[in-house]
């Protein structure tokens, strides 16, 4: 390493001027406290919808008339409580080891995003499939059990199918806005390779 | 044993100017890189509750303090258009100073910054850990590349560095 060019561009970069930024230990335990905060609120956010769900759709379960409609809201109830163990079980990202070398780090962040990324791809599977029984059973109850009194039977039919429509694109917009954060992992996963490759 | 605080407090004394030159190089603009300086400050003071000492104080800082800076330009890069490259791509065609005008030191640095960033994630890691005068056997336990594979990119810095730099301020 006696290369005169080197040593000197050594002695450049040692020797350069830093801004001389301070870091307490307060400041590091601010951040910390903030990061952890954030990831506590964004898990008791999903907790607090899932129960938000439960208490309705129990409270259905109760009220609503027809055992297609009961049933229904049933499996919703049961679907929410699987959901909600399914974004606990998937959601939840492996701690980021300390000390290891780069190449380890790189190696798991990638792992970490391809996990991601398929959780993303197949949310028919775990996430939108468990409501479509109850929800089509709720739907199939109010079509064949239950009427709004006073409304034309045609006119209400009407109403469940949109209503069923309606449902379907809500479907359909979730999937595709779960289908387009998985490409931009993806991208990301592009551009950890592009950082990494040999 | 020492405590978590005073472990962390201890390295970041001893390392915070390699810690600022580190985040330079991976951060040219100064609000993101001060988050990048706190960043790593935060994975240090993290990771000093599990340090168990199996390696050098000097190598967990430094795999400590990289791994946060790749990180933060993962994250960062997406929004970059330039593709990164290996030190074997490094184009030096257009970048050659001018036999007739020397280089300031600012210029040089400078220079050594585009680099750095121009650079894929390990191999600026080997010339930053070179920069800081790392020998070859400390470079290789903190990246984890074999010997061999330190040799080889270490002979490659020197010589990208003796064509960036041959006639310009780095050699004053």
């Amino acid at each position: 390493m006696s290369d005169p060019a080197s040593l000197d561009a050594k002695t450049i970069w040692q020797n350069q001027e830093t801004e001389g930024t301070t870091v307490t230990l307060e400041d590091i335990r601010g951040r910390a406290a903030k990061f952890e905060k954030r990831v506590r609120d964004r898990n008791l956010r999903e907790y607090i919808a899932g129960a938000i769900v439960i208490a309705v759709f129990g409270f259905y379960v109760w009220y609503m008339p027809g055992w297609m409609m009961k049933l229904g809201s049933l499996l919703v109830v049961a679907a929410t409580i699987f959901i909600v163990w399914q974004l606990h079980r998937r959601g939840r990202a492996q701690a980021v080891p300390d000390g290891v070398t780069l190449a380890a780090l790189l190696a798991f962040q990638r792992r970490e995003l391809v996990r991601q990324r398929d959780a993303l791809r197949t949310v028919w599977l775990w996430y939108l499939l468990p409501f479509v029984p109850g929800m089509a059973l709720i739907l199939l109850g109010r079509y064949f059990q239950i009427h709004v009194p006073g409304r034309p039977l045609a006119m209400d039919h009407l109403a469940i199918v949109f209503t069923a429509i309606i449902a379907a694109l809500v479907f359909v917009v979730i999937l595709l806005l779960n289908l387009w954060v998985a490409a931009r992992l993806q991208n990301r996963i592009h551009e950890l390779d592009k950082m990494t490759a040999e | 044993m020492d405590s978590q605080d005073e472990r962390y407090t201890s390295a970041a004394a001893e390392y915070r100017p390699a810690l600022e030159r580190l985040a330079r190089a991976y951060e040219a603009d100064p609000d993101r890189r001060r988050d990048l300086i706190q960043d790593i400050h935060v994975a240090l003071w993290r990771s000093m509750a599990v340090f168990d000492g199996r390696c050098s104080l000097r190598t967990w800082v430094y795999r400590v303090a990289h791994n946060a800076a790749a990180s933060h330009v993962l994250i960062r890069r997406r929004a970059r258009a330039g593709a990164m490259v290996g030190l074997e791509e490094l184009d030096l065609s257009d970048s050659q100073p001018n036999p007739e005008e020397a280089l300031g030191e600012h210029q040089a640095l400078q220079r050594l910054m585009a680099m750095i960033r121009a650079l894929k994630a390990p191999d600026a890691q080997v010339m930053l850990l070179y920069l800081e005068d790392l020998d070859a056997a400390s470079i290789g336990e903190i990246t984890g590349l074999s010997a061999a594979a330190v040799a080889t990119k270490i002979h490659r810095i020197k010589s990208v560095l003796a064509k960036r730099f041959q006639d310009g301020g780095a050699s004053r």
